[in-house]
């Protein structure tokens, strides 16, 4: 009980700081009785999906010509990615490397890029203790029925 | 223009009722789902409807995926646009595709799967479900097909409308 307080104060202060918002607990209350990883799983594809995608931007702006198309694409895909966890302050900086390369501008895109990385780490890190946290919680719950 | 007859494995399997068209007719068995912390509640379906998702996000197919299912939608889903077209080609049956636009940078769009799955006759509902909008990609995707254009992340209460018309739309 300790452990779910401690994991509500952690998500409570990351909505405070900005960086997760209500659309986490929405997630979370989507998991069903039978699937007690629905969570944690979630929280590995976004993060697994969110690293492939951050590294073929990465490859795209460093190409000699930018195809902004691709930028655009790979940015559309992270935001939605981010805001359907809840990763709010992430999803904002997907906007703003969206509209530098609505405009062709690469010196705005890789700045914004640069952000978004930023953001990216900040919130995986979050999410990760996050994770460490449920799967504990998650064992400590299997380790009871027993 | 041929309508496609889906031959829907999942109800077949379990012996219901067909109607011919590889939908299954029985009720709903769900008791209806609420919203928690909002006192929303939303009636059952009176039919079991089969759900599509087409993304390419493995986070955002199985959100929306777990929304579909807490109404009671048996929803499949399809990482590409190719696998969308195949699972069509293949004569399975939907009442309702989701699909993301973009999709993965190499290979086929949202819209190219929109524009090959509707020629191949599939009437039911399609729903562009992305992170981005503007008016040109609005104006691409329903010249394709879609019938309604939803930004990311779908909720309850967006996808609500579509499946209580779909449902009303079954006798």
């Amino acid at each position: 009980m300790a452990l779910r307080t401690r994991l509500h104060n952690y998500i409570e202060s990351l909505k405070e700081e900005g960086v997760l918002d209500s659309q986490y607990d929405h997630v979370k209350s989507l998991q069903p009785d039978d699937d007690p990883c629905f969570l944690v799983d979630i929280i590995n594809n976004f993060c697994n999906d969110a690293d492939h995608s951050i590294g073929e931007l990465a490859n795209v702006l460093s190409e000699p010509i930018v195809d902004y198309a691709k930028v655009m694409t790979l940015v559309c895909l992270l935001k939605g990615s981010s805001s359907s966890i809840g990763g709010c302050r992430m999803a904002v900086a997907c906007r703003q490397l969206h509209d530098a390369s609505v405009n062709g501008d690469l010196a705005n895109c890789c700045m914004a890029y640069d952000k978004l990385v930023n953001e990216y780490y900040y919130l995986r890190d979050k999410l990760k203790t996050v994770h460490q946290m449920e799967r504990t919680i998650m064992h400590n719950e299997e380790r009871k029925k027993k | 223009m041929a309508v496609v007859k889906g031959n829907s494995q999942g109800s077949q399997a379990n012996g219901a009722g067909g109607n011919g068209n590889g939908r299954s007719t029985w009720p709903s068995r769900g008791k209806g789902y609420s919203v928690p912390g909002s006192g929303v509640t939303f009636p059952p379906l009176r039919n079991r409807l089969k759900a599509l998702v087409v993304d390419d996000m493995s986070a955002c197919y199985r959100y929306e995926r777990a929304i579909l299912q807490s109404f009671g939608v048996e929803t499949d889903v399809a990482e590409t646009g190719e696998e969308a077209v195949e699972i069509f080609a293949n004569g399975a049956y939907y009442d309702l595709v989701l699909i993301e636009k973009y999709l993965t940078i190499y290979a086929m769009t949202g819209v190219e799967a929109t524009r090959r799955i509707r020629g191949m006759g599939f009437q039911g509902k399609m729903l562009a479900v992305t992170a981005f909008t503007s008016q040109s990609d609005r104006f691409e995707f329903f010249d394709a097909g879609i019938d309604a254009y939803l930004i990311k992340p779908i909720t309850h209460e967006m996808i609500w409308p579509y499946l209580l018309q779909i449902d009303n739309q079954i006798a």
